[in-house]
């Protein structure tokens, strides 16, 4: 029975979390500086991730990606949000002519993900393995493999 | 004067149904999203926080997520409500194949004797978004 209870709360505590957090996540400056058009997200997912719910929002017509962080238990407390939009000095919207997150997975201190860089100028596409540090206080950079 | 009442009450009634048909939906509330090609239209799946349970799938002409060809709120498994039926659906994967979803599914009985995860499917057709089907038993029902 315990096990059953723990497990359900587990599932739903981001859910719940999340389900408070966008009318507080709008009155932080941070937040309000740019603005998601949620209604064109195309991947998303949420994870317990070092006691933190982590979400990110890919979202089209945008070529940032969205990481945001809520307080367990503290659904009123909105806590980090970070749109990674440029891997090192290159900026998606400026150096590429497009980056596909192809694939996403959170992992115990991170989120992994996969992506697609087609240059703006002549070059070939390539795809890289990379990495975004998830912290209880902090959302890393876009970490690429070579 | 009468006629003018009897079209304005015709058009709150018909504002009022066409509303509580298609209530909006609060899309910053995402938290399971995926989009793929499929039959030259883009089909998107959505989950939302407000613990409904419910999967939202959507048929798009564009891949910007414009021209809505057709939308569907899942939120039963054949008579069986997500919400009255079970103690707890958990949508737990979602993947697309080439003429449907496929989904993993926790499904949480009521009745406090266990949960099934099931493996299930939606078909998506050209322009249709078919029924929830998984291999659930549930009681004399076979869904």
């Amino acid at each position: 029975m315990f096990t059953r209870v723990w497990k359900r709360v587990l599932l739903t505590t981001p859910w719940l979390v999340l389900y408070a957090a966008p009318s507080l996540s709008g009155s932080t400056a941070k937040a309000s500086e740019r603005h998601n058009d949620y209604s064109k997200v195309t991947k998303a997912d949420i994870a317990i991730v070092q006691e933190r719910a982590v979400r990110y929002v890919v979202i089209a017509d945008n070529p940032c990606l969205t990481v945001q962080s809520f307080r367990l238990g503290h659904p009123a407390e909105y806590h980090r949000e970070k749109f990674i939009c440029s891997v090192g000095g290159a900026r998606f919207d400026r150096d590429f002519a497009l980056v596909d997150f192809k694939t996403l997975d959170f992992h115990d201190d991170r989120l992994d993900v996969e992506v697609e860089f087609i240059p703006s100028r002549r070059g070939r596409k390539a795809v890289r393995w990379c990495s975004i540090a998830l912290q209880p206080d902090s959302i890393g950079d876009l970490m690429c493999h070579r | 004067m009468q006629g003018i009442a009897a079209v304005l009450a015709g058009l709150m009634l018909m504002a009022l149904s066409a509303g509580a048909s298609t209530p909006p939906i609060d899309y910053e509330k995402v938290r399971m999203a995926g989009v793929q090609r499929m039959m030259g239209h883009w089909v998107r799946y959505i989950m939302l926080s407000d613990a409904s349970d419910c999967i939202t799938v959507q048929i798009f002409k564009s891949a910007n997520m414009e021209g809505l060809v057709r939308q569907k709120k899942i939120c039963s498994l054949g008579k069986m409500s997500f919400r009255d039926d079970f103690a707890f659906v958990d949508v737990r994967k979602i993947g697309f194949e080439p003429d449907r979803l496929s989904l993993e599914i926790e499904f949480f009985s009521l009745r406090g004797s266990g949960d099934e995860v099931k493996e299930c499917s939606i078909e998506i057709g050209n322009g249709s978004i078919g029924d929830l089907k998984c291999s659930l038993e549930f009681g004399s029902e076979y869904y």
